[in-house]
C-alpha cells in the first residue's frame, strides 16, 4: 500500500512537471490542416470560377464591344470616303461644266485645243490646292488630251486605272519615297476628266476622329492589291511581298483577305502583319475598294486586362482573408479538441489526476464540461476500487499467511514427529528439535530441559543456537519460568513489562532483546518429564494460537522422549540378550570343540585298534573296543545333535538355499536308509511320483530331515514295513514316513516334537534323541510344517511340506534371524 | 600319479599331543616316513629357518594356541620354503562357515576331528595328488 501511495504521488508530481513529454497524437496536424484545406477550397475554388467567368465575360464584352464599334467606325468612314469621293466627282463635273469641255470633239483635236484644254486645266487646278493634277482623256482608250500638271506623272497609265469604271483608284507614288496619289474622276460621252488629288486629303478622311480607341489603324485596300497604311501612307502593293521596308504581309491574312472577297464583317484574327487585332472590315464594290478598321488586341484589352488583374487580386485578397479566417476558426475548433484527446490518452495511461482548462460557451466547453465530470467520477471510482483492491489484498495476504502458518505447524509437527520416530538418541533428537523449532518459528532461542533422577532440578539437554544458557539447571518450584512451569506442569507466558522475575533466563543471543517468554511442560501422561523453553523477540508472540501449537509440539516430544527412553531400555535389553546368545553360542562351540578332541582319541584310536593296526585282536578284545567305538560315535552324534539344535534355536544356524532335485535327495535319503536297517527285519518302501519338481531349498538340511524322520521308524519298528512318499500339492510338496511300530502315546505325542526337547528326562534306548526336535526347526526354517498321526500297535507317520519356492526365506547361508532368537 | 608315501614330508602342526600321536600312527601304517611335528604355527616358521626338509603337506590344526590356523596359513603362504607345500585344515569346529571360511582361506582340503579312520589313508592320498578334499564327518 504503502508504495502505491508513492507511486500516486509521484503520478500527481509529475502532472505539474513542465518537461514530461506530452503524448504526441499528431492531432495538431490532422484536423486542422483538413479543416483549413476545406475552408480554402471552399473559398477559392468558386472565387476561382467566379474570376475566370468575370474574366470571360469581360473578354466577350470587349470584342462585342470593340468590333461593333469597329464595325460603326468602319461604316461611318464608308459613308464619309463615299461623301468624299462624291464631293470631288461633283466638282470634277462642275469643273467640265466651267470648262466647257462638253464640246470637245476628239475628231477635231489639234494641238491648240489641246493646248487650250490644258490652259483650262491647270487654271481649274489652281482653284483648289488638293488637285495636283488634272487630266483630260479619252474614256475608251484612255488617250490624254490635255492635263495640268504639278508632279511627273505617268499620265497614260492613269486612265486604265480608271478604265473598269471604278470611281477612285489609288496611285503609287511616282518618286521613291513620296505619297500615292488618289484619281478622282467625272466621265460624259467619251470623256472623262481625272483629278489627281493628294493623299492626305484622303488620309484626313480615313484618320478621323471618331476613332478613339488607342492603336487604331484604318485602312484602305484597293481591289488590285494595293494597301495604305497611316503610318506608311504608301501603298503598297500586296503582290510585292513586302510594305515598306520592314513589315511582312500577309495577303491571305483575315480581314483583308476577306474583305477582297466582297465580304463585310468583324472580328479577332491576326492581320496581314502578324498582329492578333481586333478588326472590321468592308466591301464597297461601288469605290471597288476595302475599308480596314483594326485595333491590336494588346491595346483593346488593356483595359479587359486591367480588371482582370484587380478581380484576381482581390480574389487573391478575399483567399488570402478567408485562410486568414479559416485558420483561425480552425485553431478555436482543434485546440481544444486536442487538449481534450491528449487529455484522454494521458487518462488511457493511467493518469486520472486529468480536468481539462476550456472555458468556453459553445458546445466545446460542455464537452469539456462534461469531460471534467467523468474524468473525476472515473477518479473517484478507481480510488475506491484502489481501496478495494488494497483491502482485499490485505485480507488474502492475511488468509495466506495465516494458511503458512498453519502449514508451517502442520509441517514442524509432522517433522518433529518424525524426527521423534526416526532419532532414538535423545540428545540428537533434542537438539534437532530445539534447531527446527527454533528456525521455523524464528524464535532467539528454542531449548528443552528435563528433570534430573532427583526431579529437584531441571537440567538444560540442548537448544537452538546450540550454545547452552548461563546458567544449566534450574531449580524445580523456583522463580524462574522454567522452575515454575516444571513443578506444576501449566504452561506459562511471560512478557516483558508484565511481571518482574528474579532469575529471567537470559537470551544466549545478548544483541536480541527477549521480549516474550513461554514455557511448556514435557509430559508423560501426568508426569512432569521436562519444559520445552521458548524465547522471542516480538512483543506479540505467543498467543493463544502459537499456546496449542507448542503444547502440542510439546506433547509429541514427551511422547519422543518416552519412546527413546522405552527404546534405550529395549536395546539395552536386545544387546544383553544379544551377548548372551553370543556367550551361549561361544561356549557350545568351545564345548563342542572341547569334546571332540577327547574324542579324536576315543573314536579314533579305537578305530586303529579295531583295524588291527596295532596288532591282531582276540574276539573278547574286538567285541569290547567295538562298543567303546561305536559309543564314541553316538556321543559324536549326539554333540553334533546338540550343537545342531543349538544353532537351531540361536538362529545362527546356516541355511543355503539352492535349486534342489528332490528326487535325487529321496533316492541318496534311501540308500543310507537302507544301510541303517541292516539287520533289522524291516521293509523300506517308497511311493514317489514320477515328476517331482526342482525346490529352492536347503538340500542338505532336507537331507537331514528326511534320514532323521527314516532314522526315527526305523529305530522304533522291530519289524514290519516304512513308507516314504512323496506328493506335489499346489506350490509344495508334502513328505511322509510311516512306520508300522508300535506307536506313540498320546500323552507322548504332544511332546514328541516339542520345542524344548532338553526337558526330556533320562537317555534310555527308546528316547527319540534329538532328530525330530532338529526336524520340526528345519522345516518350520524352510517354510514349512511337520506333525505326527500315531496309533498304538498301528504306526506313525510323520508327515511335513515343503514350499517348492519360498517367499519368507531370504539371504541364504546366513540367517539373523533376531525373530527367531525371541 | 601315485603317490610313493615313503618319499614324501609330513608336517603336524597339532597342539594336543594324543591328536598327534593318533594322525602320526595312521601316517606311519601308511608308509610314510618322515613326519615332523610342531605345536605351534610359530614353532613352523622358526623351524623353516633351521634347515627344514621340504614339506609337501602341511597338516595344520585350526584351533591353536598364540595363532589360529588361518593366521599361520597366511605366514605359511608367505613363505618361500613352503612354495609348493599343500596345506590342509584338521580341526575339530566342524561347521559350514568354517569349511566356507577355510576354503576362502587358501586351504587345499579340510579334516575333520574326529579323524574317520578309515577314510584317512584315502583323504591323504588324494590331497597328495591334486584333488581338494572337504570333509564336514
Amino acid at each position: 500500500m504503502a508504495e502505491r501511495a508513492i507511486d500516486l504521488a509521484r503520478a500527481n508530481r509529475s502532472d505539474h512537471d513542465p518537461f514530461r513529454p506530452a503524448p504526441t497524437l499528431g492531432l495538431r496536424g490532422g484536423l486542422g490542416k483538413t479543416l483549413l484545406i476545406a475552408f480554402l477550397l471552399l473559398a477559392i475554388v468558386p472565387l476561382s470560377l467566379l474570376a475566370l467567368f468575370t474574366y470571360h465575360q469581360i473578354q466577350r464584352a470587349t470584342r462585342q464591344r470593340l468590333t461593333a464599334s469597329l464595325e460603326a467606325i468602319v461604316a461611318v468612314k464608308e459613308s464619309h470616303l463615299l461623301d468624299w469621293v462624291e464631293g470631288y466627282e461633283r466638282q470634277m463635273s462642275l469643273l467640265t461644266e466651267s470648262l466647257d469641255l462638253e464640246v470637245v470633239d476628239p475628231a477635231q483635236r489639234s494641238s491648240q485645243l489641246e493646248q487650250a484644254l490644258s490652259d483650262k486645266l491647270t487654271m481649274a487646278r489652281a482653284t483648289d490646292p488638293t488637285l495636283t493634277t488634272l487630266l483630260l482623256a479619252n474614256q475608251d482608250t484612255g488617250e490624254v488630251i490635255a492635263y495640268a500638271d504639278t508632279a511627273a506623272v505617268h499620265h497614260q497609265t492613269l486612265p486604265s486605272l480608271l478604265r473598269d469604271g471604278r470611281r477612285l483608284a489609288i496611285l503609287p507614288s511616282a518618286v521613291e519615297g513620296g505619297a500615292p496619289l488618289v484619281a478622282v474622276r467625272h466621265a460624259w460621252d467619251d470623256w472623262q476628266l481625272i483629278g489627281l488629288l493628294d493623299w492626305h486629303a484622303l488620309q484626313e478622311i480615313i484618320a478621323d476622329p471618331i476613332s478613339t480607341a488607342d492603336g487604331t489603324t484604318t485602312r484602305l485596300v484597293t481591289g488590285d492589291g494595293l494597301i495604305t497604311s497611316e503610318q506608311t501612307p504608301l501603298p503598297v502593293s500586296l503582290d510585292k511581298g513586302t510594305f515598306g521596308a520592314d513589315a511582312a504581309i500577309d495577303s491571305q491574312a483575315t480581314g483583308v483577305a476577306q474583305a477582297l472577297r466582297g465580304q463585310s464583317g468583324a472580328g479577332d484574327y491576326v492581320n496581314f502583319e502578324g498582329t492578333p487585332v481586333f478588326g472590321a472590315y468592308r466591301w464597297n464594290p461601288d469605290l471597288q475598294l476595302a475599308l480596314l478598321e483594326e485595333q491590336p488586341q494588346t491595346l483593346a484589352l488593356a483595359t479587359g486586362n486591367r480588371l482582370t488583374a484587380i478581380v484576381i487580386a482581390s480574389t487573391l485578397v478575399v483567399a488570402l482573408v478567408t485562410a486568414a479566417i479559416a485558420a483561425i476558426v480552425t485553431r478555436r475548433l482543434t485546440v481544444p479538441i486536442v487538449q481534450l484527446t491528449e487529455t484522454a490518452a494521458w487518462m488511457a495511461r493511467g493518469d486520472l489526476n486529468q480536468q481539462v482548462t476550456i472555458q468556453r460557451r459553445d458546445e466545446i466547453g460542455v464537452l469539456a464540461r462534461a469531460f471534467n465530470r467523468m474524468a473525476s467520477e472515473l477518479k473517484l471510482l478507481y480510488g475506491q476500487l484502489e481501496d478495494k483492491v488494497a483491502e482485499r489484498t490485505q485480507q488474502l495476504e492475511a488468509a495466506h499467511k495465516r494458511t503458512r502458518y498453519y502449514n508451517m505447524q502442520l509441517t514442524i509437527s509432522a517433522e518433529v514427529a518424525r524426527v521423534a520416530s526416526s532419532i532414538r538418541d535423545v540428545d540428537t533428537l533434542f537438539r534437532t528439535v530445539t534447531e527446527l523449532i527454533g528456525n521455523a518459528f524464528e524464535l532467539n532461542y528454542a531449548s528443552i530441559y528435563l528433570l534430573d533422577e532427583s526431579g529437584k532440578r531441571a537440567v538444560w539437554r540442548a537448544g537452538s543456537t546450540g550454545l547452552p544458557p548461563a546458567s544449566r539447571s534450574t531449580e524445580v518450584g523456583s522463580s524462574s519460568l522454567v522452575g515454575l512451569v516444571a513443578a506444576d506442569g501449566q504452561r506459562r507466558v511471560w512478557r516483558r513489562g508484565a511481571a518482574p522475575r528474579a532469575d529471567a533466563t537470559p537470551s544466549t543471543v545478548p544483541y536480541l532483546r527477549v521480549e516474550c517468554e513461554m514455557a511448556v511442560p514435557l509430559q508423560s501422561k501426568e508426569n512432569v518429564l521436562g519444559v520445552l523453553d521458548l524465547q522471542s523477540n516480538r512483543p506479540d508472540d505467543f498467543d493463544t494460537n502459537d499456546e496449542m501449537v507448542f503444547q502440542s509440539l510439546a506433547n509429541q516430544i514427551g511422547i519422543a522422549i518416552e519412546n527413546a527412553q522405552a527404546y534405550a531400555l529395549e536395546r539395552a535389553t536386545v544387546e544383553r540378550l544379544k551377548e548372551l546368545d553370543r556367550i551361549q553360542s561361544q561356549f557350545l562351540t568351545n564345548m563342542s570343540h572341547a569334546l571332540r578332541t577327547p574324542l579324536n582319541s576315543i573314536i579314533g584310536f579305537s578305530r586303529v585298534m579295531l583295524n588291527e593296526l596295532d596288532g591282531p585282536l582276540t574276539d573278547l578284545q574286538r567285541t569290547d573296543l567295538d562298543v567303546v567305538y561305536q559309543s564314541g560315535r553316538e556321543l559324536l552324534g549326539l554333540i553334533n545333535d546338540m550343537l545342531d539344535l543349538s544353532h537351531l534355536d540361536l538362529g545362527t544356524a546356516p541355511f543355503t538355499l539352492t535349486e534342489v532335485d528332490l528326487a535325487e535327495i529321496v533316492e541318496g535319503v534311501m540308500a543310507t536308509a537302507q544301510a541303517l536297517a541292516r539287520g533289522k527285519p524291516v521293509q523300506l518302501h517308497q511311493e514317489v511320483p514320477e515328476e517331482l519338481p526342482v525346490l529352492y531349498t536347503d538340500g542338505q538340511r532336507l537331507r537331514q530331515v528326511i534320514l532323521a524322520l527314516i532314522a526315527n521308524a526305523i529305530k522304533f519298528t522291530d519289524e514290519g514295513d516304512i513308507h516314504l512318499r512323496v506328493n506335489r500339492d499346489d506350490g509344495q510338496v508334502t513328505i511322509s514316513v510311516s512306520d508300522s511300530g508300535g506307536g506313540i502315546p498320546p500323552a507322548e505325542q504332544a511332546h514328541i516334537l516339542a520345542d524344548a526337547p532338553y526337558d526330556q528326562n533320562g537317555a534310555s534306548e527308546d528316547e527319540p534323541g534329538f532328530g525330530l526336535a532338529i526336524s520340526k526347526r528345519v522345516v518350520e526354517k524352510l517354510g514349512g510344517q511337520i506333525w505326527l498321526e500315531s496309533e498304538r500297535d498301528t504306526g506313525t507317520t510323520f508327515t511335513f511340506t515343503l514350499p517348492i519356492r519360498p517367499s519368507d526365506i531370504d539371504s541364504p547361508g546366513r540367517d539373523a534371524g533376531q525373530g527367531d532368537a525371541e | 600319479m601315485a603317490v610313493d608315501f615313503g618319499q614324501i614330508c609330513i608336517l603336524i602342526v597339532e597342539d594336543n599331543v594324543r591328536n598327534y600321536a593318533l594322525l602320526a600312527r595312521l601316517l606311519s601304517f601308511m608308509g610314510v616316513k618322515q613326519t615332523e611335528w610342531k605345536r605351534s604355527g610359530w614353532h613352523v616358521l622358526e623351524f623353516a629357518k633351521d634347515n627344514m626338509p621340504v614339506i609337501d603337506l602341511i597338516l595344520l590344526d585350526i584351533h591353536l594356541p598364540e595363532e589360529d590356523g588361518y593366521e599361520v596359513l597366511t605366514r605359511i603362504r608367505q613363505d618361500a620354503h613352503f612354495r609348493n607345500t599343500k596345506v590342509v585344515a584338521v580341526t575339530a569346529d566342524v561347521s559350514n562357515p568354517n569349511l566356507t571360511r577355510a576354503q576362502s582361506a587358501g586351504f587345499d582340503g579340510f579334516l575333520s576331528k574326529p579323524i574317520n579312520v578309515d577314510q584317512f589313508p584315502d583323504q591323504i592320498r588324494r590331497i597328495l595328488e591334486g584333488e581338494a578334499v572337504w570333509d564336514l564327518g
